[in-house]
């Protein structure tokens, strides 16, 4: 009676693990994704036992790292501390940046959109050390790209020097002089509204230095090197 | 004792005397700026006058001492800002082949800015210490075109005759000689540097400067021919 009894409870625990089993299995492939081709339904069942199950390359998709804009901020302060020009770079996809400059108070108040540019991946438009004018009435900042380097000078209210042109471009004044020597550096203001500057001869030596004067928008050859 | 023998001794005692003053006395300090050093280099506050700088009129910064004085710090109250350790020894050392400017806290950097020494007159290189600190004064010297005449110039600091560290607002063209000897800073960095060095007091010096050819570190100041 008991090794009778015990065989049916052996038995039934058996069929109980058998359907345990069978649920388990039903569900994990139920929920397991199989590569492409690979298909309970297709694969074993409906495909000719003779045909060669076709294994098709595994190709697990690599997402492509998002593109995340970069966005850096330059500031630098004029001599006496009142004022900031501030200039805001922001890469893109393709390389090239998107420049905002402006200038403001110390106190973060009066701020004045100076520009806002494209430009592509080789070109970077930077602010010099010496960029304000001891007035703080102008300023100028680099563009440089393979070909030139451009020196550009502002108003600080953003105010365009003539009807035509926002800004001022040193370099394109001193090429018109026809010096016969190339730009080389902007180094900062000699005095009140003058750009010192210093140039490279045709031997690709040291040139002259010069000042710009940005009231008159004149180009002056100085006796003595500014280096 | 005949002309001739007198002659010899006059000069011989001339010779003498020449050269004993050029080696034993010490050097008279020449000037940075060879009129308002001769006349006065007191502090002086000019803000309704207007100076004169490369040919062309310049406006100097309006000073306000009262406002100076309600900005500054009650002594013994802390400021985030500055991060200064009084407890070591300041050194302020002027590079001139870099145009560069240090001021130190023992072996520590407290501060670092780009400056304008001689171009009309040098810099004399040399170990010195600040002897007067001066909110504002005013500058005058050359001639022609090359005459300024600067009032309130400020945050004036004078190590060595009337050569000094002081703010410069007529130009702007730091990391490039641009004065008459003195060593010119912006006017931001010359506040710091003023309200961090100290002037003499209670028979203590004022803050050391050194001059230097090309600075290399605090103890390693190369100075060619360094007038002290």
């Amino acid at each position: 009676m008991f090794i009778l009894k015990h065989r049916t409870q052996i038995i039934l625990l058996l069929l109980l693990f058998s359907g345990l089993a069978g649920v388990y299995l039903g569900y994990v492939f139920n929920n397991t994704k199989l590569p492409s081709g690979f298909n309970l339904n297709n694969s074993f069942i409906n495909q000719p036992v003779s045909t060669p199950i076709p294994i098709m390359p595994t190709s697990t998709p690599i997402p492509a790292p998002a593109f995340v804009a970069q966005t850096t901020t330059t500031t630098q302060s004029s001599s006496d501390g009142s004022k900031n020009l501030i200039l805001k770079s922001t890469s893109k996809e393709d390389g090239s940046r998107t420049y905002s400059l402006y200038t403001e108070d110390e106190n973060g108040e009066n701020t004045n959109l100076i520009f806002t540019r494209d430009v592509d991946k080789d070109t970077t438009i930077t602010i010099p050390y010496n960029a304000w004018a001891p007035t703080n009435k102008y300023f100028f900042i680099k563009e440089e790209s393979p070909s030139s380097t451009d020196i550009r000078v502002y108003s600080a209210t953003g105010e365009p020097f003539t009807p035509e042109y926002q800004y001022l471009d040193l370099t394109q004044s001193f090429k018109q002089k026809e010096t016969g020597n190339t730009f080389q550096e902007a180094t900062g203001w000699g005095g009140y509204g003058l750009i010192v500057f210093n140039t490279k001869n045709q031997n690709n030596e040291q040139g002259p230095s010069y000042w710009y004067e940005v009231p008159g928008q004149s180009v002056i050859h100085l006796s003595t090197l500014f280096l | 004792m005949n002309f001739l023998q007198l002659l010899v001794a006059c000069i011989s005692v001339f010779f003498v005397a020449f050269i004993a003053t050029n080696t034993l006395l010490p050097a008279k300090p020449t000037c940075a700026n060879s009129i308002s050093c001769l006349n006065d280099v007191s502090e002086k506050i000019e803000n309704n006058a207007v100076g004169v700088f490369g040919g062309k009129e310049v406006l100097p910064p309006k000073i306000d001492l009262a406002a100076d004085m309600s900005s500054q710090k009650v002594l013994g109250e802390s400021d985030p800002e500055n991060n200064s350790n009084s407890d070591k020894k300041k050194h302020i050392y002027v590079d001139l082949s870099t145009q560069k400017f240090y001021a130190y806290e023992g072996d520590q950097l407290y501060f670092e800015t780009y400056t304008s020494t001689g171009r009309w007159g040098k810099t004399p290189t040399g170990n010195f210490n600040i002897w007067t600190k001066l909110r504002s004064t005013r500058m005058s010297g050359g001639s022609g075109a090359d005459y300024y005449n600067l009032p309130n110039v400020p945050y004036t600091m004078y190590f060595y005759g009337d050569f000094g560290i002081h703010g410069a607002y007529w130009h702007n063209n730091f990391g490039h000689t641009m004065s008459h000897g003195c060593v010119n800073l912006r006017i931001v960095d010359a506040k710091k540097v003023f309200e961090w060095a100290d002037g003499p007091s209670l028979g203590k010096k004022g803050t050391p400067v050194s001059v230097c050819d090309q600075f290399i570190a605090p103890d390693n100041c190369i100075q060619e021919n360094p007038v002290k």
